[in-house]
């Protein structure tokens, strides 16, 4: 086999590996494309977007307030396996609510979390975990983490659960979805998230949280209006 | 059944599903670009027999490392590995130079991957009849493609991680078997082989290069969360992952040795591509050029990935200016520090031989694992055996870091033999970089939000 031969073999083997992978990236794309299409029937008026990575958003309402459902993929990390974030945030205005976040298992690289944009850290209360931050915005910051902390503590005990936050414009729950695997993580530093379709259920839990928290949230309003 | 877990890093629901077996795959997965290219500088340094006592030695070093890192990490499996670890147990100012420690390695393997790519573009191109291509743009087309690839962090590759590393392994275990190891007629291990030209001197010199075979098979240890039984798997998945390694060295260093004068094969960029093309078949030449290829553009891959990652963190936690810590609104990869890292890995693969190259990332490295050392006898002391939950407990206490504690003085003074002016500079580098924290940027970190694990105070605190 002469060299110019063996190159045109090697160019073939290229080729073809560079065909395979280019339909592998598709069938990626097609997965990620489908992770939301469960939860989209408990949405009214549910509108689904895809970013340019291929992971869904899910725009929509629940009991007529505005929700937006996200899915972060998270390869910030070293030394640990990429992670699928589901944030749920309902829009509501809250007015005279200080800004409260808890960040569970914090490591300092939380890109989405909105506790690091928080300026106040918090002692955390003892119905919850030790091992969390607790950052807040305003003087009634505390008062707040005190009214909530056992409903707090209640949505912290799923161990998915990464932070939950509280503004002025809404709140927030952002838990995990699904974990890199392994073997493609360790050798190429991929992120290929096996079996991390949002089943409905997961979403409803995690609208109803958000909702108990509202209701704590207007009974505090309404009694210190009273 | 579900494993559950409030405080170890993101792992909350993971299967205990690995067993030895897999630790191993990946173990020796990460590792074997260093069969490929580097370790044969240590043949230069002290002969072929220096080469292959270094080899062994490294194995040894690597066990203990391995050892202490299966306990530390099965207990701070927080995200960032030593960089975690040394925030949790030792300090900031710890923390912050095991970070630049990860920084380094990382980019100067990177450098490393590029420098071997880019020469085996240019042999390859050379004997395809295009005697004038040049290995430099190369270097850095390599470079800025994979920065690209990790900056848009697009689904770049074929799931084929595991298919490339058995493809690499196999490559190594077939040229052996051709060039009849059994008898003279291909190898001439008796003409070659000249005892240790610099006597024992020359043998503590090479073990320099001898942590190349298996820097990078700590990374196993991060696995202690997901596997059955961590007493038994990581130990044993680690431990045939170094034997695989040490047979694997073996056989290559049995080709090249019996292929090359010492002379030559001390200063080869791709000793097995080299071995290959001595043998005179094709089909040898075209499998270890895949599998040089591979091996070196996954391994560069990750490098960047981690690289860009730890300076991020460091960017995030204050200890770099928090403009580093910035994530791309779209792609979502941490833009500034891989765009940042860039220069840095083009400079060192431009301009500095790849030897050196080398030498900056085995220093790095080498640092981090003086540092685990005493890293896991303060761990050791502040929170005994019983006081927090370990997935693994390492045997004969203190003994494995007395050992890797001298191992590395041993390797220090390895490198001062040949490297002494990179020794020196890297060193300044370090000591310069901690004032600049000590007595600058010390100030803008946070100090109660570093400490993120459930852990009782430690002892005598």
């Amino acid at each position: 086999m002469s060299v110019l031969s063996s190159m045109l073999v090697a160019l073939g083997i290229v080729g073809a590996l560079g065909a395979l992978a280019v339909r592998e990236h598709r069938l990626v794309r097609a997965a990620r494309h489908s992770l939301l299409e469960r939860c989209a029937n408990i949405l009214d008026g549910a509108q689904m977007r895809h970013g340019r990575d291929g992971f869904p958003s899910l725009v929509g309402s629940y009991r007529g307030r505005r929700v937006h459902v996200e899915l972060i993929p998270d390869t910030m990390v070293l030394r640990r396996l990429p992670q699928l974030w589901l944030s749920v945030t309902l829009l509501d205005r809250l007015t005279d609510v200080p800004s409260l976040a808890v960040l569970v298992r914090p490591a300092g690289y939380e890109f989405y979390s909105l506790t690091s944009s928080l300026t106040r850290s918090l002692d955390a209360p003892p119905a919850l975990p030790q091992e969390i931050l607790i950052r807040g915005s305003g003087t009634g910051a505390e008062r707040l983490l005190d009214h909530l902390s056992t409903r707090l503590a209640s949505i912290l005990a799923e161990p998915r659960v990464k932070e939950v936050a509280i503004t002025s414009k809404g709140m927030r729950i952002i838990a995990q979805a699904g974990e890199g695997r392994r073997g493609e993580y360790l050798l190429l530093r991929q992120a290929v998230f096996d079996h991390a379709d949002v089943s409905a259920g997961d979403l409803a839990k995690r609208l109803e949280d958000l909702e108990m928290l509202r209701s704590a949230i207007d009974a505090r309003q309404q009694k210190r209006a009273a | 059944m579900t494993q559950t877990t409030a405080i170890h890093g993101e792992k909350v629901s993971l299967l205990r599903v690995l067993g030895p077996g897999h630790v191993w795959a990946l173990g020796v997965g990460i590792v074997l670009v260093g069969e490929y290219m580097g370790w044969n500088f240590a043949v230069g340094k002290g002969g072929a027999v220096a080469a292959l006592i270094a080899c062994w030695v490294a194995g040894l070093l690597y066990t203990c490392v391995a050892m202490i890192d299966s306990e530390v990490t099965s207990t701070v499996a927080a995200a960032g590995g030593q960089y975690a670890q040394a925030k949790h147990i030792v300090g900031p100012l710890a923390a912050f130079n095991v970070g630049l420690f990860l920084v380094f390695a990382y980019t100067m393997l990177e450098a490393a991957n590029a420098i071997t790519l880019g020469y085996l573009v240019q042999t390859v191109g050379t004997m395809a009849g295009f005697e004038d291509v040049h290995d430099k743009p190369f270097i850095v087309l390599t470079i800025l493609f994979l920065a690209w690839l990790n900056y848009r962090g697009v689904y770049a590759t074929l799931t084929f991680n595991l298919v490339i590393t058995a493809i690499a392994f196999v490559a190594i275990v077939i040229l052996f078997a051709a060039v009849k190891p059994w008898g003279n007629e291909v190898l001439k291990l008796d003409g070659l082989l000249n005892g240790l030209p610099y006597g024992w001197l020359g043998v503590v010199a090479s073990i320099h290069f001898g942590l190349w075979y298996y820097l990078g098979i700590e990374g196993t240890c991060q696995a202690a969360e997901e596997v059955r039984s961590p007493p038994r798997s990581l130990p044993l998945g680690t431990m045939t992952g170094i034997i695989t390694l040490l047979i694997a060295a073996t056989m290559t260093w049995y080709v090249c040795s019996g292929l090359m004068p010492w002379e030559y094969l001390g200063q080869a960029i791709t000793p097995l591509f080299d071995a290959a093309r001595l043998t005179d078949s094709m089909f040898l030449m075209v499998l270890l050029f895949i599998g040089t290829m591979f091996s070196t553009l996954a391994s560069a891959n990750g490098c960047i990935n981690d690289a860009s990652r730890a300076w991020f963190s460091m960017g995030r936690d204050h200890y770099l200016p928090v403009w580093f810590g910035a994530v791309h609104p779209q792609n979502r990869t941490p833009y500034r520090s891989i765009v940042f890292l860039v220069p840095v890995a083009l400079v060192f693969a431009y301009f500095a031989p790849l030897d050196q190259v080398i030498t900056f990332s085995i220093l790095s490295g080498l640092l981090g694992y003086t540092y685990m050392s005493f890293n896991v006898i303060m761990f050791r002391t502040k929170w005994p055996l019983g006081s927090i939950k370990r997935g693994y407990e390492h045997p004969f206490h203190p003994l494995p870091a007395i050992v890797l504690l001298a191992l590395c003085a041993v390797t220090y003074f390895a490198v001062f033999l040949g490297y002494g002016t990179q020794l020196v500079a890297m060193m300044v580098f370090y000591i310069i970089a901690s004032l600049w924290f000590a007595f600058h940027r010390y100030k803008y970190v946070k100090r109660g939000d570093q400490f993120t694990m459930a852990w009782p105070r430690p002892q005598g605190y």
